[in-house]
């Protein structure tokens, strides 16, 4: 399973940084937008103009309090806010606004699932039945703070249009909460495992999107190897991972670096790293002896950050339901298996579709099918999301609902599906506007099983005589006949009530 | 003309009356003041002004009072802002190179207020750089002379406040108080000064040196001058979390005269005769005396950690300067090297350039405090006795309502007597910083002279109780007069 020799194993823990869905900055009234263009979501206290002062957005604090609950974790009824001092020029006050000391969220954890004995690289496709069940693993999470996001510094000479770097403070106030895991895990696979739950419970709560791409969720990796029953090596931090490839890439180089170097007689000191993924290696960026020192101080500008029990229990009872228990509710109401609920409550919005698409046809174990199989396939063909599809989940109702009917068979469904996906539209309509509504009544079936019996009095005869096996050839012949419209089970009964009397 | 040049030196109730009686209109009030500035440039007291501005915003002022609709007591009425102090469209330099060409885009709370209510803002006051000295000599602009001495410093750093106050430029002006900022000029020059209780005044615009020691506060040429401006510029804030959302209250009708029944504490830690000089011991015990006469009681207080804290303030107070000045930086407003050769260039060029010797000193303090390995020595040992000196007040006035002491062991000082000595410098805000460090109201008026030049009386109040101060200082007033006395003409 690993890339490190049977004796060693990774001792990996996440530090996450996720912007929050807010309409305004962590300290500013300046909106939270992107794609904007450069400086121009910027207030007076985004630009540290002399004289301004920090006013802490609440719906933060909200948000905070909900991902606490999320991840089972305590949300203090006080916090501080630190001030975390460096020069650099995005950083327009020369402190980022963070929390040290005393965070807003500690001691929670979350389960993922890993796959026992996933092999080498884990990528092919999984065989139904054959799947080894995954084992749950709790990974605990340290703390989760609330801080200010810092602006972005251009050096891009094409986009400088000079040699001089620019900067967009855009981005400078965005809030963010990080969240620091404990070193509980222990293979690229179970980090990336850790991002997409954690990934997926921020969605569901609303607390963040969550996108890599617009930089919306930031990943550092703190990695050490040790001996298996060893006491804990020492770590290294790779900083900036922008994707859950990028991440589990960069700590099986860092790993493979690390045990490099101890098998060298060397050893691992204490540094932050860079990632470089077209090399797909680490590199020290700087020793920790090296490090700033950020002369953390409690923001006077700000007082503590107070939350009363009873803002913490308004927040619980309006909280959204988890993905956990999502998943166990499908199992139980739906009936659905163990991994068609998982697969259904990867995301809210998934799920939410599927409960749309039952309610219109009161199929759960066929909507189950439909949307694993084919809505799924459709979406990683479009590479898009499900709110992109023309179809809506009461169309796809509707068509379930009309094969279950009987009114439309599993094929002529499979027919209007596509059409469905790319342009929309009325499933019913569309089956009468294309003749396809399913032959059930007993004279046009019987006409057809008639003439397939007369057109093939050999195999008929086979039949007769006790063997099965060319029923479905005949079976095939009707449906042919029938233009794929005959309803499957009325052409099986009557087959073989014409053949066996 | 006369007419308003000799208004300006009364206090506002004339000023009021002269205004809403037609006897003299707010464009005349400006214009006197403005021409006092700039009769008096070379007391350096003013830094900037806006007359064109001014002018017209008093015109319009004229107009409202002619129609009877006089906004405040201060509706046209001329007013000077420390240069800390932003408004838009207005340069605030706080006396500093680093923003020499710096213009707010945005208005101050107490901008706001002020002009809402009227008050017209013909320029800014000089003070010592980032608020940080105690002399107004650390200044770009040229140290600030003492208009009852031209040859003494006038106090700081809200030098230029008090000597425009007491030069009869403006009757009231604004200043900032961080460690005695406000009440040590208003002493030094024969005013009074009010720093408010922490988070009675909103600091939004205000330029921070230290932020949890910072408050503005107005200077007058009596108790109730500052009483009436503290009730225009007071109040809550949704934009400075540390204001305290407490209902401002109607300070000015309080003034009742009464001091009977009153106790007043005697710190012993205020009152050695060491290192104090004897005039001002005198006038203050004279003060004291007359406020018994006049049915106060006195009873001895004691504030142990009072020996602490002058090094806690210059702890507290410079490590959250390094961090408050860190904005400074070249890169967005305000002074930028020329040419620099890289980044590091850039920002030690820009800030060497920029900021004076005092500056850089408490910047530099205030890192190594809040540095690796020295945080609980000094930062956070500075915060425990920060609390300590808090609750050395809270027992004091247990058994008293209101504390007095000298403003500050001795008189204005001679301009450049202690710019060599910082750490003699700092030693002229003994009594003054313990008020900020437990974020208490402080005020000082004038209590008489000592060698020709004016002694500060502290008068010190519970935590949100400016009421007592204001009623026993005005009282004070109605019992003598060294409110009125006036810097020798010349100045």
């Amino acid at each position: 399973m690993s890339v490190l020799p049977d004796d060693y194993e990774m001792v990996i823990g996440l530090e996450v940084h996720t912007h929050l869905k807010t309409a305004s900055k962590l300290f500013s009234p300046a909106p939270v937008r992107y794609g904007e263009e450069p400086n121009h979501s910027v207030h007076p206290i985004d630009l540290a103009l002399p004289g301004v002062l920090p006013v802490l957005n609440e719906r933060v604090v909200e948000l905070a309090i909900r991902l606490g609950l999320a991840i089972h974790a305590t949300v203090n009824e006080q916090s501080i806010f630190a001030r975390k001092n460096y020069f650099y020029p995005d950083l327009p006050k020369g402190y980022q606004i963070s929390q040290f000391e005393e965070p807003v969220v500690s001691d929670g954890w979350l389960d993922i699932e890993v796959e026992p004995e996933a092999e080498g690289g884990g990528k092919g496709k999984k065989k139904k039945g054959a799947a080894p069940e995954p084992v749950r693993k709790r990974i605990g999470i340290t703390r989760a703070h609330i801080e200010e996001d810092a602006g972005k510094s251009i050096h891009d000479v094409a986009i400088a249009g000079s040699e001089d770097s620019c900067i967009d403070l855009n981005r400078a106030g965005v809030p963010l909460l990080e969240i620091v895991s404990e070193p509980d895990l222990r293979s690229p696979q179970e980090a990336s495992a850790y991002l997409r739950a954690l990934r997926s419970i921020l969605r569901y709560i609303g607390v963040s999107d969550a996108d890599m791409e617009k930089g919306q969720f930031r990943c550092d990796a703190n990695v050490s190897i040790r001996k298996k029953g060893a006491e804990f090596g020492t770590r290294t931090e790779t900083k900036n991972l922008n994707s859950f490839t990028h991440v589990e890439d960069a700590i099986e180089a860092e790993a493979i670096r690390q045990l490099e170097l101890i098998e060298d007689g060397g050893e691992v000191v204490q540094a932050t790293m860079g990632y470089d993924p077209e090399r797909r290696r680490t590199h020290v960026q700087r020793l920790k002896e090296n490090s700033d020192d950020y002369r953390y101080f409690p923001d006077p500008d700000l007082i503590p950050l107070r939350i009363p029990a009873e803002k913490i229990e308004a927040v619980r009872v309006a909280l959204p339901e988890l993905p956990e228990e999502k998943r166990a509710r499908f199992e139980s109401e739906y009936a659905l298996s163990a991994y068609d609920a998982g697969v259904l409550t990867a995301s809210r919005t998934l799920a939410d579709f599927f409960e749309e698409t039952v309610k219109g046809c009161g199929a759960p174990k066929a909507a189950a099918n439909w949307i694993t199989r084919d809505v799924l396939r459709e979406l990683k063909e479009r590479e898009c999301e499900i709110e992109d599809l023309a179809l809506t989940p009461a169309a796809l109702g509707q068509l379930i609902g009309l094969v279950e009917e009987g009114r439309l068979t599993q094929k002529s469904a499979a027919q209007l599906f596509p059409d469905l996906v790319a342009n929309g539209g009325d499933p019913e309509a569309m089956m009468v506007e294309r003749g396809l509504e399913a032959v059930s009544d007993a004279g046009a079936i019987e006409g057809f099983v008639d003439e397939v019996i007369a057109a093939n009095p050999d195999v008929v005869q086979q039949v007769r005589d006790g063997d099965d096996k060319p029923l479905n050839f005949l079976m095939g012949q009707v449906m042919k006949a029938s233009q794929g419209k005959a309803e499957p089970g009325q052409v099986r009964k009557a087959l073989a009530e014409k053949i066996r009397g | 003309m006369g007419q308003a040049e000799d208004l300006l030196a009364k206090g506002l109730a004339d000023q009021r009356a002269a205004l809403d009686g037609g006897d003299v209109s707010a464009s005349a009030l400006v214009d006197a003041s403005l021409a006092r500035i700039e009769a008096t440039a070379s007391l350096s007291a003013v830094v900037s002004t806006r007359p064109d501005a001014a002018r017209a915003e008093a015109e319009a002022a004229a107009q409202r009072i002619a129609e009877g609709g006089a906004r405040s007591v201060l509706d046209g009425v001329p007013i000077l802002l420390k240069d800390n102090i932003v408004q838009a469209g207005e340069p605030a330099t706080c006396a500093s190179r680093i923003l020499e060409n710096f213009v707010s885009p945005y208005d101050a709370t107490v901008t706001e207020k002020l002009q809402a209510a009227g008050a017209i803002i013909v320029g800014r006051a000089n003070m010592d750089e980032f608020a940080m000295g105690s002399s107004t000599e650390n200044t770009i602009y040229g140290a600030a002379h003492n208009p009852w001495d031209p040859t003494k410093a006038c106090g700081g750093s809200s030098g230029g406040s008090a000597a425009a106050v007491a030069a009869g430029l403006v009757p009231v002006a604004l200043g900032s108080d961080t460690g005695g900022s406000i009440r040590q000029p208003a002493g030094c020059c024969g005013v009074v000064g009010l720093k408010p209780t922490y988070g009675r005044v909103s600091r939004w615009g205000l330029v921070a040196f230290a932020s949890s020691l910072d408050q503005i506060g107005p200077f007058g040429r009596s108790v109730a001058d500052c009483a009436a401006t503290l009730e225009v510029i007071a109040g809550y804030d949704e934009r400075d979390s540390t204001s305290v959302p407490e209902d401002v209250p109607k300070w000015t009708a309080a003034l009742d005269g009464e001091v009977a029944g009153l106790t007043i504490g005697l710190p012993e830690e205020y009152f050695v005769e060491e290192g104090v000089d004897p005039g001002v011991l005198a006038r203050v015990r004279e003060a004291i005396g007359e406020l018994e006469s006049a049915g106060a009681k006195t009873v001895p207080v004691s504030l142990p950690h009072t020996e602490h804290a002058i090094a806690t303030y210059y702890v507290i107070a410079t490590a959250e300067a390094s961090s408050n000045l860190a904005r400074f930086d070249g890169v967005r407003y305000g002074r930028r090297a020329d040419r620099p050769e890289d980044l590091q260039d850039l920002y030690m060029r820009s800030r060497s350039e920029g900021f004076g010797p005092e500056v850089k000193r408490r910047i530099l303090l205030g890192t190594y405090v809040l540095s690796a390995g020295y945080y609980d020595a000094y930062y956070g040992k500075a915060q425990r006795v920060r609390t300590l000196i808090r609750r050395d007040f809270d027992r004091a006035f247990a058994s008293c309502d209101l504390i007095v002491t000298p403003t500050m062991p001795e008189t204005a000082f001679g301009l450049g007597e202690k710019s060599d000595d910082p750490l003699s410098m700092y030693l002229s805000d003994v009594y003054t910083t313990s008020v900020n460090l437990a974020g208490l109201p402080g005020l000082s008026m004038p209590c008489g002279l000592s060698n020709g030049m004016p002694v500060g009386l502290q008068l010190i109040g519970k935590p949100l109780d400016e009421a007592t101060i204001l009623r026993v200082g005005d009282a004070f007033e109605r019992l003598t007069d060294h409110h009125s006395l006036r810097p020798p003409e010349g100045a």
